[in-house]
C-alpha cells in the first residue's frame, strides 16, 4: 500500500508544486479559472470518498459548502482568515457527525433523496434565520485577492486528492469497497458498517467546508440560495461521474472538462452550457459507465496487450 | 375560514396525489427514479399556455394533444435510452442510481431548453376564473374543475388498478418481475405502458397547474421534489398510498403554511420529508419492516 | 465445554413463526449437522445466531457471554463465522481481495494490507483457489464461490463455523472434494462447525451430532444413526434419511 500510495502521491505533489507557479506567470483571470478548477476538483475528491468508495451516492454535498460559507460569512471580522477556514471544515465535519449516522441507514434511492432533502431544509433553515435576524446578504469586506485564494485551494486540493488516495489504498478503504459491494456480508465478516460509512462522510465534508469558506472570499458576498445551491451537488456528481468516480484520477477530467466548458458557455449561454451538461451526463452513464478515465483505462490495456 | 382551506388543500393535494401517481408507475416496474418527472408537468402546462395563448383553445382540449406528446417522450425515452442501458450487467448493478443522473440529465435538458426557446421568465393565462361559492369558500371556477378532474383521475386509476388487465399486470410487476414474466406477462410492453401512463398522467397534473398558477421553465423541479415527498409518505410503488399521501401532503402544506407562513413551507415539507426517510423509509402505508 | 448455547430461540415475521423456542448445545470442537426440510428454519436460525436478525425471544450465548443482542460485525469479532446459502462473494473484487478482507476485519483484525494480503493467500493455497486468486468473484463458477466463501469465512479465523448448504448445487464430485475439505479443516483448524446440509449422506458421515428441524421446532437430536431411526425424524422425511 505504502509503495503506490508514494508513486501517486509524489506525482500529485510535484503538480501541485507547478502549480504554485501559476500565479507569477498568468494574470488574474487565469488565476480565477485555476481557483475555479482547484475548488471543484477539491469538492469532487471529497465526494467521492463517501460516494465512490461506499456507493451511498449523495446528492446534497454542497450542503457542507454551504455551511462552512455561513461559519465564514458569520466569523469575518471577529477571527482571522486562518482561523475561519479550519472551522468552516470543523463545522462542516460537526453537521456530518450528526446526520452522518442516522442518515446512512438508509439504502440506495432513498438515502439520494434524503441527502438532497437534507441539504435543502438546512438552506431554508439558514434563509429564515436570516431573516429573522433581518439580514438579507452579507458583504465581506477585506477578502484576500484572488491569489491569495488560489494558494489556500491549491493546499486545500492537494489535501483532498492526497486523503482520496490514501483512503482508497488502506485497510479502510477496503472496508468501505466491501460496503459498497455487498453491505450484510462486509458486516458478516467483521466490518462495523454504520461506523465506517459514518466516518467517510465525516471525512468526506471538512474540505468542502473549507471551500465554502474560500468561495464567499472570493464572491465577497453570502446569499444562502446561492451557496446552498443544490445546482452544485449535480455538478459534483456530473463531474465525478464523466470523470470515472472509481479512482481519485478520474475526476481530474471530468472537472477539466466541464469548467473549461463553462469558461466558454456560461457567458453567454448558460443554458446551452446545462444542456451540453445533461447531454453528456446521459452519454456517459450509458455508454461509458467508468467514466471517461475508465474507458482511456480500457482503451491503454487494449493497446498494451 | 377552514373550508376555503380546505378546499385549497384538496386542490393543492389531487394534483400531487396525480404527480406521485405518475412517478410511482415508473419506480414500481422498473426501478427508474424519474426526476424529469417534473418538466413534463412543464411541458404539459406550456402546451396548455401555447394552446391558449396561440390558438385560444381551452387547457381541457389542449389536454389532447398535451397527453400523447408526454406518451410519445416517454416511449422515446423508453426505446432510446433505456432499452439499450438495461440490456448491459453493469447498467443494472446500479440501476437506481444510474436512471437517477440520466434522468437528471434529462430534467437539465429539458428546462434549459424550454429556458432557451421561451425564456425563464413566468407566464401565466385567464381561465374560468370567475368567483363562485361552494360549500361556504369563495373559489374560481377554475380550481373546482382542477379539483374534479383530479379527483376523477384518481378514482379512474383506483378503478383501473383494481379491475382492468393492464392494471393488474402492472401490479403484478411491480411486484414480482420475474415471476411476472414467467406468467406471461409481456415485460416490454407493460413497462411501456406504466411509463407511458406515467407521463400521461404527469401531463395532463400540467394542464391542471397551469389553469391556477403561473409557469415558467423550472416549475418543475420543486414539484418533482413534492412529488417525491408524497410517494415516500406513501410507499414507493404503492399506487393507493401516493394517492392518499398526496393529499395529506396537500393538507398538511396548505394548513401549515396558513398556521405558521409562507416561507416555512420548504422547511415543513422537508423537515416530514427527512423524518419519514429516517423513521418509516417504506412510507406510512408501506409494509412493515422486519427488524434486520 | 459447551461452546454454544441456543436457549428457547423464537424468531417471528408477521405472523409465521421461523423458530419456534428452539434449544441445543454445541461442545467445543463438535461438528454438529442441521437438517430439516424446507422452510423448517434452518437459515433463520443461522441469521439470527450469527446476528443478521434478532431473535423475538430466548438468548443465545457464546463461550459463556449473550451474544443475542450483538451487531454481527461484533459477533464475527467473537470468532463465529458464517456462510450464505446464496453465496455473497465481492462480486467486483479479486478472490484475493474478498479473502484479505476476512484477515483485516476478522479476529485477528490485521492492520497491514500487506500481511493480510500474505495470509489470504495461504488460505486460497489451502483451498485451492490459488490459480484464481486475481479472478474477480463475480466470474466464478458455483463451486468456486462457494469455496471461496468458506475461505474468507476462515479468514476471519473463527472459534464457530456456521455453513449454509456449502453442498448445494454441487456435482457429485464437487461435493465429494468439499466434503473432504471440511473435515479436512475441522480437524486441523480447532474449529466448531455447526452444517446446515440437504445432502444428508455427507453430513451423517460428517457429524457427530445432528438436530432436526421441522415447521421451526427442534424435533429431535442425536448421533446420526439415532436420529436417523427416530420415529419423529422418519415421519417427517419418509424415509429420505437412509439416502
Amino acid at each position: 500500500m505504502t509503495a503506490r500510495i508514494g508513486r501517486a502521491a509524489s506525482a500529485v505533489t510535484a503538480a501541485a508544486l507547478l502549480a504554485i507557479t501559476l500565479p507569477f506567470v498568468a494574470n488574474s483571470y487565469f488565476v480565477g479559472v485555476g481557483f475555479t478548477l482547484l475548488v471543484w476538483l477539491a469538492l469532487t475528491e471529497s465526494w467521492i470518498v463517501i460516494s465512490g468508495m461506499t456507493g451511498y451516492i449523495s446528492l446534497g454535498h454542497v450542503v457542507f459548502v454551504g455551511i462552512g460559507a455561513y461559519v465564514a460569512a458569520l466569523t469575518w471580522l471577529v477571527l482571522p482568515i486562518w482561523i475561519i477556514v479550519p472551522l468552516a471544515g470543523l463545522a462542516a465535519a460537526v453537521l456530518a457527525t450528526f446526520v452522518g449516522y442516522p442518515c446512512l441507514r438508509v439504502r440506495g434511492p432513498y438515502f439520494v433523496i434524503l441527502t438532497f432533502g437534507l441539504s435543502e431544509l438546512v438552506k431554508y433553515i439558514i434563509v429564515n434565520i436570516e431573516s429573522a435576524l433581518t439580514v438579507s446578504g452579507r458583504v465581506l469586506f477585506g477578502a484576500p485577492g484572488v491569489e491569495t485564494l488560489y494558494l489556500i485551494a491549491l493546499a486545500l486540493t492537494w489535501v483532498s486528492v492526497i486523503l482520496a488516495l490514501a483512503v482508497r489504498e488502506s485497510r479502510f478503504g477496503a472496508a468501505l469497497r466491501a460496503i459498497r459491494d455487498n453491505e450484510e456480508a462486509a458486516e458478516t465478516i467483521g466490518v462495523a458498517i454504520g461506523k465506517f460509512k459514518a466516518a467517510a462522510f465525516v471525512l468526506s465534508s471538512i474540505v468542502p467546508g473549507m471551500v465554502g469558506a474560500l468561495l464567499i472570499m472570493r464572491s465577497t458576498y453570502f446569499d444562502p440560495l446561492e451557496v446552498f445551491n443544490p445546482q452544485t451537488s449535480v455538478l459534483i456528481v456530473t463531474m465525478a461521474v464523466i470523470g470515472g468516480s472509481d479512482r481519485p484520477l478520474g475526476p481530474v477530467l471530468g472537472v477539466a472538462f466541464l469548467v473549461l466548458l463553462q469558461e466558454l458557455l456560461w457567458a453567454n449561454l448558460p443554458q446551452l452550457y446545462m444542456i451540453v451538461v445533461g447531454v453528456l451526463l446521459i452519454a456517459v452513464v450509458v455508454w461509458l459507465p467508468g467514466g471517461i478515465y475508465g474507458k482511456l483505462q480500457r482503451m491503454t490495456t487494449a493497446v498494451a496487450r | 375560514m377552514s373550508t376555503q382551506l380546505l378546499i385549497a388543500a384538496l386542490v393543492a393535494g389531487s394534483i400531487y396525489a396525480l404527480i406521485a401517481l405518475g412517478l410511482n408507475l415508473v419506480y414500481g416496474t422498473m426501478r427508474l427514479i424519474n426526476v424529469a418527472h417534473g418538466e413534463v408537468v412543464m411541458i404539459g402546462a406550456y402546451v396548455a399556455y401555447w394552446g391558449i395563448s396561440l390558438l385560444s383553445v381551452g387547457p381541457l382540449i389542449s389536454a389532447l394533444a398535451a397527453i400523447p406528446m408526454a406518451v410519445a417522450l416517454g416511449a422515446a425515452i423508453y426505446f432510446g435510452i433505456f432499452r439499450r442501458a438495461m440490456q448491459s450487467m453493469e447498467f443494472m448493478e446500479r440501476i437506481e442510481g444510474n436512471s437517477l443522473l440520466v434522468f437528471f440529465g434529462l430534467s437539465v435538458i429539458l428546462q434549459n431548453v424550454t429556458s432557451l426557446l421561451f425564456t425563464p421568465n413566468q407566464r401565466g393565462y385567464r381561465y374560468q376564473d370567475e368567483i363562485v361559492h361552494f360549500i361556504g369558500a369563495t373559489v374560481p371556477v377554475n380550481k373546482l374543475i382542477v379539483l374534479a378532474i383530479a379527483a376523477a383521475v384518481c378514482v379512474a386509476a383506483i378503478v383501473f388498478f383494481r379491475r382492468s388487465t393492464l392494471g393488474l399486470a402492472i401490479k403484478a410487476l411491480m411486484q414480482q418481475r420475474e415471476a411476472s414474466a414467467l406468467v406471461g406477462i409481456p415485460l416490454t410492453q407493460i413497462e411501456l405502458a406504466s411509463l407511458c401512463l406515467g407521463f400521461a398522467a404527469a401531463a395532463l397534473a400540467g394542464i391542471l397547474v397551469s389553469m391556477t398558477e403561473q409557469i415558467s421553465p423550472f416549475m418543475g423541479f420543486p414539484l418533482t421534489v413534492t412529488a417525491f415527498v408524497v410517494v415516500i409518505l406513501g410507499g414507493l410503488g404503492n399506487v393507493l398510498g401516493s394517492l392518499i399521501g398526496g393529499l395529506l401532503l396537500g393538507v398538511l402544506e396548505t394548513f401549515g403554511v396558513a398556521l405558521t407562513g409562507p416561507s416555512y413551507r420548504s422547511i415543513m415539507i422537508y423537515a416530514v420529508f427527512i423524518g419519514v426517510l429516517l423513521l418509516r423509509p417504506q412510507g406510512l402505508l408501506g409494509a412493515g419492516r422486519s427488524r434486520t | 465445554m459447551t461452546l454454544l448455547s441456543v436457549d428457547a430461540v423464537v424468531k417471528a415475521f408477521a405472523g409465521v413463526v421461523a423458530l419456534d423456542r428452539v434449544s441445543f448445545d454445541v461442545g467445543e470442537r463438535e461438528l454438529v449437522g442441521i437438517i430439516g426440510a424446507n422452510g423448517a428454519g434452518k437459515t433463520t436460525l443461522f441469521s439470527v445466531i450469527a446476528g443478521n436478525l434478532r431473535a423475538n425471544d430466548g438468548s443465545i450465548t457464546f463461550d459463556g457471554q449473550r451474544i443475542d443482542r450483538l451487531r454481527p460485525d461484533q459477533i464475527s469479532r467473537r470468532g463465529v463465522a458464517r456462510t450464505f446459502q446464496i453465496v455473497r462473494p465481492f462480486g467486483n473484487m479479486t478472490v484475493l481481495e474478498n479473502v484479505t478482507l476476512g484477515v483485516l476485519y476478522g479476529r485477528r483484525r490485521e492492520r497491514s494490507m500487506a500481511a493480510a494480503e500474505g495470509k489470504a493467500g495461504e488460505i486460497l493455497d489451502r483451498l485451492g483457489l490459488s490459480d484464481k486468486a486475481r479472478v474477480l468473484a463475480k466470474h466464478l463458477t458455483l463451486a468456486a464461490r462457494k469455496r471461496l466463501e468458506i475461505a474468507r469465512s476462515l479468514a476471519t479465523e473463527p472459534r464457530l463455523l456456521l455453513l449454509d448448504e456449502v453442498l448445494a448445487g454441487l456435482t457429485p464430485a464437487e461435493a465429494d472434494v468439499a466434503t473432504e475439505l471440511v473435515r479436512q479443516f475441522h480437524a486441523s483448524e480447532n474449529l466448531t462447525i455447526l452444517m446446515i446440509e440437504h445432502v444428508t449422506r455427507a453430513l451423517m458421515a460428517l457429524s457427530q451430532r445432528i438436530v432436526v428441524l421441522h415447521h421451526g421446532q427442534k424435533i429431535a437430536e442425536g448421533t446420526p444413526s439415532e436420529v436417523a431411526r427416530d420415529p419423529r425424524t422418519l415421519s417427517v422425511y419418509l424415509g429420505a434419511a437412509t439416502q
